[in-house]
């Protein structure tokens, strides 16, 4: 597989120099800042007031807020209480032979979708691959091993039982995915959407509360429709609403996967570049004074607690550290609710490092999903690589133990097991790091949960507003971030 | 059994609140005397204590815990949030100032008390049930379950809180052969790794206090050496209240040192 041609969906970015010279006070000192003089958009400079910003957290989303608030002629300062940038974008050279390399964290992007993150990945020029790790696969179920082919024959076998579907599910099917099924009921309540980010007062309310296997049953669903698509137990607001984000970004239908050549952590890597010494990393945020005209950080360096005000905040912090920050004043109940009850995702991700393709030999795949408790999937990675040895990627649940996973995968693989030539094996826990605790956030889609969430958990108090993967509208890690990212420059902008 | 048990009557407000910390001997050892003189000359009240002392010359080896609430008022209001942190000192283990500590092993135990007119006494404590639910919670903070629970907030896996709604305590075996075999499906899609180096014991001590932690609702425990919590909003039955805060470190060498303070809320 070869680098796809950029020039299919590159668009020349208008570029400017702006070379300017910003003073910053900090703790009674004063840095100079000297600003890129490329890739700032002369167009995008702000038309209001000059602002002071500080940035908290420089994961992906305070990144690309804080560039695109010097893109907008902004003062700008990032506190990370990490000692690196990038948060959960982190990608794995270390430790692996040959050039090859693995993403610890966020690992792929689609197209169509990530629109903002397409974005950056033209600016900066970075090449991007293709990445076919969801093809392929063997599942092992009940112990047996499953290809597509086989899980598709079960699925229709299981549909038959069912009584099959009826004539309008027959014929949307021609045309459409499987998985696809429950837009066939869903897509004709899109309509009355204007505002991807705004799924109350359009008429739906009341389906906050409403089971969409209701919608599916109103809709005239077969029995083997409702039996596949469920829906007890989730909001049919909740499902409407994230079905016609999907459609209206296009990845509703189908969509590719890509990575980037060499890691996705080189696309936070130029953000982080061209921020230069604004970001100010191993700095914990502590305390928040909300003011009417501005705000006041506490945070700590080295054991020592200083302060910076600025006119706004735009925190981009999960609420797993915003959980250990004072704010005053106090947030409404609404905003505290989130802080306390969103959930992320947490993932081991281990990386192998093999001899060869041993798999070639058995026959077989390396896209494999064991469902074991150790071991989830696997698949290659970095398989541009000039080597003979191969990256593997697995996915186990926060907190396994490595060596567990490796031990389930000698004796689960599908193939021979003396023929494994596993020579290396790195981990990185989340659910174990103390800056970046978890991946993506959980939906909020039970019955008569969307209302505690949304739109609070994006809603700007005072001085602050709230930026992160968490607050968009979708959980897709890098989408999400570089989505609320430019939705906090534009509402710091306009303020 | 029960230990002998030293007693402290405090003043709060106009009502008159008896601890109970219980040490394994009752004698008057420098150690309990300087307890009661910190005790007394401290305002906001503070006490110190080590559960495992057995005689005054191990108190070298007790790790030294600083409880420190920022912006210390004495008295707070309903509501409001407080940011704390726990210094930790142990000969062995090293200093949190040099992030030489284990935050996993720090605790801070919330206890929240009405204030009434009427003398309130805190129940004595059986020790041993106290040391068996010690042990659950100890070895929770030597596992990895505060990576994903917490417990009032949700974090990847269900709250204490949560799990104590839904389970009671014919549960524990189950809840027990969870956490080590590991459990998915059963909250969302989320998935529990496997905890296979617990004994059957071991995680049934640790199910015991997950479920007797997350029925209480008037006390909160959180892991770390900083944090912020937020004091309940004004009760109806009560005007006045005080919350306990206990910071615990247990060293790698199996002592423990805590430190309390008192915080008064009207």
């Amino acid at each position: 597989m070869g680098q796809i041609e950029r020039r299919d969906f590159i668009k020349k970015a208008v570029v400017g120099s702006i070379g300017t010279i910003l003073p910053y006070g900090v703790d009674n000192e004063v840095f100079d800042v000297k600003l890129p003089p490329e890739n700032h958009d002369k167009t995008q400079i702000t038309a209001g007031k000059k602002k002071k910003v500080i940035v908290g957290g420089a994961g992906i989303s305070g990144l690309s807020c804080a560039y695109e608030l010097i893109k907008k002629g902004h003062e700008v300062i990032v506190l990370d209480a990490s000692g690196r940038y990038g948060g959960a974008v982190l990608s794995v050279h270390d430790g692996l032979a040959d050039g090859l390399y693995a993403d610890f964290g966020a690992e792929n992007f689609t197209r169509p979708g990530y629109k903002n993150y397409w974005k950056y990945i033209e600016e900066f020029n970075l090449p991007v691959l293709p990445y076919f790790h969801r093809e392929n696969r063997l599942t092992r179920i009940d112990n047996i091993w499953y290809t597509d082919e086989m899980q598709k024959e079960k699925y229709e076998q299981r549909i038959k039982q069912l009584g099959g579907f009826n004539k309008s599910e027959s014929r949307y099917l021609e045309s459409n995915p499987s998985s696809n099924l429950e837009m066939l009921y869903l897509k004709p309540y899109f309509d009355k959407f204007s505002d991807e980010y705004q799924p109350f007062g359009i008429g739906y309310d009341h389906l906050e509360k409403v089971p969409v296997s209701e919608i599916y049953k109103k809709g005239g669903a077969s029995n083997a429709a409702s039996s596949i698509l469920g829906g007890n137990n989730t909001s049919a607001l909740y499902a409407i609403w994230q079905a016609y984000i999907r459609h209206k970004r296009g990845y509703d239908d189908d969509f590719e996967l890509f990575h980037i050549k060499g890691g996705n952590q080189r696309l936070t890597n130029e953000l982080g570049s061209r921020l230069g010494t604004r970001i100010k990393l191993g700095c914990k945020i502590l305390e928040i004074k909300n003011g009417e005209t501005g705000v006041t950080v506490k945070y700590r360096e080295f054991g020592k607690e200083k302060e910076i005000s600025a006119d706004y905040l735009a925190c981009c912090l999960r609420t797993t550290a915003l959980r250990t920050i004072k704010i005053t004043p106090q947030l409404p109940d609404e905003k505290i609710f989130i802080f306390d009850n969103l959930a992320y995702d947490q993932t081991t991700r281990i990386v192998f490092q093999a001899r060869s393709k041993f798999w070639l030999k058995d026959n077989t795949t390396i896209n494999l999903t064991f469902n074991h408790p150790a071991l989830r999937t696997i698949w290659e990675v970095a398989d541009e690589v000039d080597t003979k040895r191969v990256s593997l990627m697995a996915k186990a649940p926060g907190g396994t133990n490595p060596l567990r996973t490796l031990e389930a995968f000698r004796e689960l693989y599908p193939g021979n097991r003396s023929n494994i030539d596993i020579e290396q094996v790195l981990v990185k826990d989340w659910s174990a790091d103390e800056f970046v605790n978890g991946c993506e956030r959980h939906g909020f889609g039970g019955l008569g949960e969307l209302s505690k969430f949304w739109p609070h958990i994006m809603t700007p108090h005072g001085r602050i507003h709230f930026g992160g993967a968490h607050t968009d509208n979708r959980s897709w890690g890098m989408e999400a971030a570089t989505n609320s990212a430019n939705r906090v420059a534009l509402e710091i902008d306009q303020a | 059994m029960k230990y002998p048990s030293l007693f402290f009557t405090i003043a709060v407000g106009s009502a008159l609140i008896t601890f109970n910390l219980p040490f394994k001997d009752k004698a008057k050892s420098p150690f309990e005397k300087d307890l009661v003189l910190r005790l007394l000359s401290i305002d906001p009240l503070k006490i110190i204590g080590n559960k495992n002392i057995s005689n005054p010359s191990q108190k070298d080896s007790v790790p030294q815990i600083e409880l420190v609430v920022h912006d210390d008022k004495g008295t707070y209001s309903w509501g409001t949030q407080i940011r704390y942190t726990i210094k930790v000192s142990d000969k062995i283990d090293g200093d949190s100032k040099y992030g030489e500590i284990n935050s996993n092993a720090v605790l801070l135990e919330i206890e929240y008390y009405p204030v009434t007119t009427e003398k309130q006494t805190r129940n004595n404590t059986d020790i041993s049930e106290e040391a068996s639910q010690q042990n659950g919670i100890i070895l929770m903070q030597r596992s990895t379950c505060f990576r994903c629970h917490a417990d009032k907030a949700r974090l990847a896996g269900p709250s204490f809180s949560e799990i104590a709604k839904k389970y009671n305590k014919s549960d524990i075996k189950a809840l027990a052969q969870s956490i080590s075999e590991g459990s998915s499906g059963v909250w969302g899609s989320s998935v529990m790794a496997a905890n296979k180096n617990l004994t059957d014991k071991e995680s049934e001590q640790m199910a015991a206090y997950i479920l007797e932690q997350g029925e209480k609702r008037n006390k909160w425990i959180l892991i770390g050496l900083e944090g912020t919590f937020r004091i309940m909003k004004k009760p109806e039955n009560s005007a006045k209240g005080i919350y306990v805060l206990t910071a615990s470190y247990t060293s790698t060498s199996q002592m423990r040192g805590e430190e309390s303070i008192i915080l008064r809320i009207e």
